[in-house]
């Protein structure tokens, strides 16, 4: 199927009444959802994630991609208006979209992070097609070896990029993979780790483990926090218009910020995050008229953050559906709701499934599309959410929670495991741990396993086997010059202060 | 997402931020349920008709888990040892209890009384301990939460939801 058959055939799907029905549902309810201080795109995704699971793949996939896409518009709507980024990657938001807020532009502050989100999906999508192609033929050639090389990539530069210790990270690491291996090995019929309980043959499911370690530790961090409220600010219709100097200086913001997003999205790791402040940094450094406003309400300094975080939505879907690898939490949830549906996402996902692979991108657009169309007009509606008493959205999240993760499986045990993963994930937050490197780890771990065993019989004992395949060699190069490249500049940069005139004063 | 992220809109200063002492607990419980593992792991078979074996990369995993647990329980050591021990400050806060407890009664009680009574159930007592509404509010929430999470999931969406030892639910009584 060619680029523009690809795309006709994607929309045909997504225009099909049910699967815009979903989309539309998806990117309301993520929205609602994302404006919500606390709960972010994953616990957003994780505990609506089960409520796709009674929908076919395509409608499915779309409605938690849209969950996605709208948690994080909903993100930035609270930051902008009350300064309380509804998740991670709308704190840079906070900087000048409050301060905006503050000196009455709050509608053009939206208006921009809307437009600028949309711009940034357009980006994304369209980049996503046309390397979608070329590098899905590029990975045909990927066997076990590279596939093990990549996981490795993963799980490591991951590590490097989570924040907190190295150790600690390496922890959760370990923790998802060992939770992944409870159960029947698929590879060898083995029974592994079930200690004789019927409940555990079938393993850990990936929905306790999301909700748990997202979901339910953000509504413990919901219960102990203090009941705070705060007066909404009102948003006129009319004041959602942008002036044309505005619109001027964001335009560029916007198409940088969603290359940046993109680009930064095939990393693995917090993407959206750290685009959002790598674009920040990028519009405060080539500003020259007006640096001095940045911190106080510079446009840019919202059109560049919320325009990278969705390019880096867009990006994180090259890797998924490429190379069938999440290199982040959301696409490790999108992985497992392929799984459910039974699709295998990689390089042959475009041939074996081109409708599907095509809704996937007809449906990002659309969403995006929705995004623009349906939350400038409804923000109002959205923001009132702040308004819900906290003992009713604490019940109804938890609720719906407990709801969705029996659904998965019909089974009690999944809600065991919820709770034990909500008591762990409220402890890693609390403890600095990265809840992400557990879950990423969770997710690879069978991918892992099987390309780990796979290449201890090709390598038929020889260790140095993997570093006679050329594409493999060179992704452990990468991963090793990630690792080594920033412990060396810190020795560096730290014996070249203690060499420096400066140091001795300071010594004297 | 980065920790300081992660953290998200829950930092204030009354708050429970546990340090060393929460991570030492912590550390040495996951520890000893790594300890298990590995012993486990190492009763599954290393080799199985020329491939690797199912215990193979369980031990692999439980190897880096074990030592990494190692290091952070020296540095804790070598850190109580320099004084450098983190104390943090605050204390778990009750209501996080609480919600552990309804999750906990549901798992117990939703094979006995079924979804629809434990949801009730639930919501009365959360809305009790987070709200400060009028009785008869608590009791509308209650029943909204459970008759309708039983009519949406079970009839809407196809979901089977207990019903308890006494069949109490909305799919019973249509």
């Amino acid at each position: 199927m060619d680029l523009n058959s690809g795309l006709g055939a994607g929309f045909a799907a997504v225009f099909d009444p049910m699967v815009l029905a979903m989309l539309v549902v998806g990117v309301l309810v993520g929205t609602l959802v994302g404006v919500l201080p606390g709960i972010g795109p994953v616990g957003a995704m994780a505990i609506l994630f089960p409520l796709s699971f009674s929908l076919d793949a395509g409608a499915g996939l779309i409605m938690v991609a849209g969950i996605y896409l709208g948690s994080q518009y909903g993100g930035s709507t609270s930051a902008i208006l009350l300064g309380v980024p509804g998740e991670a990657s709308s704190v840079v938001s906070t900087i000048d979209g409050y301060e905006m807020t503050k000196r009455g532009r709050a509608g053009a502050a939206l208006a921009v992070a809307a437009i600028g989100s949309f711009v940034a999906g357009t980006i994304a999508v369209l980049l996503l097609m046309l390397v979608s192609g070329p590098l899905s033929d590029f990975a045909a050639q990927f066997a076990s070896p590279e596939y093990l090389a990549l996981s490795v990539f993963a799980l490591l530069v991951l590590s490097r990029l989570a924040g907190g210790k190295i150790s600690t990270t390496f922890m959760a690491v370990g923790l998802g993979l060992m939770l992944a291996t409870i159960g029947l090995d698929a590879n060898s019929g083995t029974m592994r780790f079930t200690f004789g309980l019927d409940e555990l043959v079938r393993g850990v499911n990936i929905t306790s483990i999301a909700v748990g370690i997202f979901g339910i530790a953000e509504i413990l961090l919901l219960a102990e926090g203090a009941d705070r409220s705060q007066a909404l600010p009102k948003v006129p219709f009319r004041s959602l218009l942008p002036t044309r100097s505005e619109i001027g200086r964001s335009t560029p913001a916007m198409f940088r910020g969603g290359l940046i997003g993109f680009v930064m999205g095939l990393i693995p790791g917090p993407s959206a995050v750290v685009s959002t402040y790598a674009s920040y940094m990028v519009e405060k450094r080539i500003s020259r008229k007006h640096k001095g406003e940045f911190g106080k309400g510079a446009i840019e300094g919202v059109a560049g953050p919320e325009s990278a975080n969705n390019g880096a939505a867009g990006g994180v879907m090259v890797p998924l559906l490429v190379l069938g690898l999440p290199f982040n939490a959301p696409t490790a949830l999108l992985l497992a709701g392929f799984t459910i549906h039974g699709v295998t996402p990689g390089p042959t996902f475009m041939d074996t499934e081109p409708v599907l692979f095509w809704t996937i991108i007809a449906g990002l657009y659309t969403a995006n599309l929705v995004l623009l169309i349906l939350n400038l007009p409804l923000v109002g509606l959205f923001t009132s959410l702040l308004r819900i008493p906290r003992d009713l959205l604490l019940t109804a999240v938890l609720i719906i929670a407990i709801i969705g993760t029996f659904a998965a499986r019909n089974s009690i045990a999944d809600v065991v495991w919820l709770l034990l993963m909500g008591v762990l994930g409220y402890f890693m937050v609390k403890l600095g741990i990265s809840r992400v490197a557990l879950m990423l780890a969770f997710v690879i771990a069978p991918l892992l396993e099987r390309s780990l065993n796979q290449t201890v019989v090709l390598s038929q004992g020889d260790p140095a086997y993997i570093l006679t395949r050329p594409i493999a060699l060179t992704v452990l190069i990468v991963t090793a010059v990630i690792m080594i490249v920033p412990i060396v500049l810190r020795r560096w940069s730290a014996t070249a202060a203690s060499k420096s005139p400066l140091a001795e004063v300071d010594a004297s | 997402m980065s920790e300081a992220a992660e953290q998200g809109p829950g930092g204030e200063s009354e708050e429970w931020q546990p340090a060393d002492r929460a991570r030492l607990v912590l550390w040495l419980i996951l520890g000893a349920a790594g300890i298990v593992y590995l012993a486990t792991a190492l009763q599954l078979p290393m080799e199985q008709r020329g491939r690797p074996g199912a215990g193979v990369f369980p031990v692999v995993a439980v190897t880096m888990f074990l030592v990494c647990v190692v290091i952070d329980l020296a540095r804790i050591a070598v850190a109580r040892g320099r004084g450098q021990w983190e104390r943090g400050g605050g204390r778990l806060a009750w209501q996080v209890l609480f919600v552990l407890g309804a999750l906990l009664a549901y798992v117990v009680l939703v094979g006995v009384v079924g979804h629809l009574v434990i949801t009730v159930g639930i919501t009365a007592g959360l809305t009790i301990v987070f709200g400060r509404r009028p009785w008869w509010q608590m009791i509308i929430a209650a029943l909204i939460a459970g008759v309708g999470t039983d009519y949406l999931f079970a009839e809407l969406l196809g979901v089977r939801l207990e019903s308890g030892l006494f069949e109490i639910g909305v799919t019973e009584w249509i």
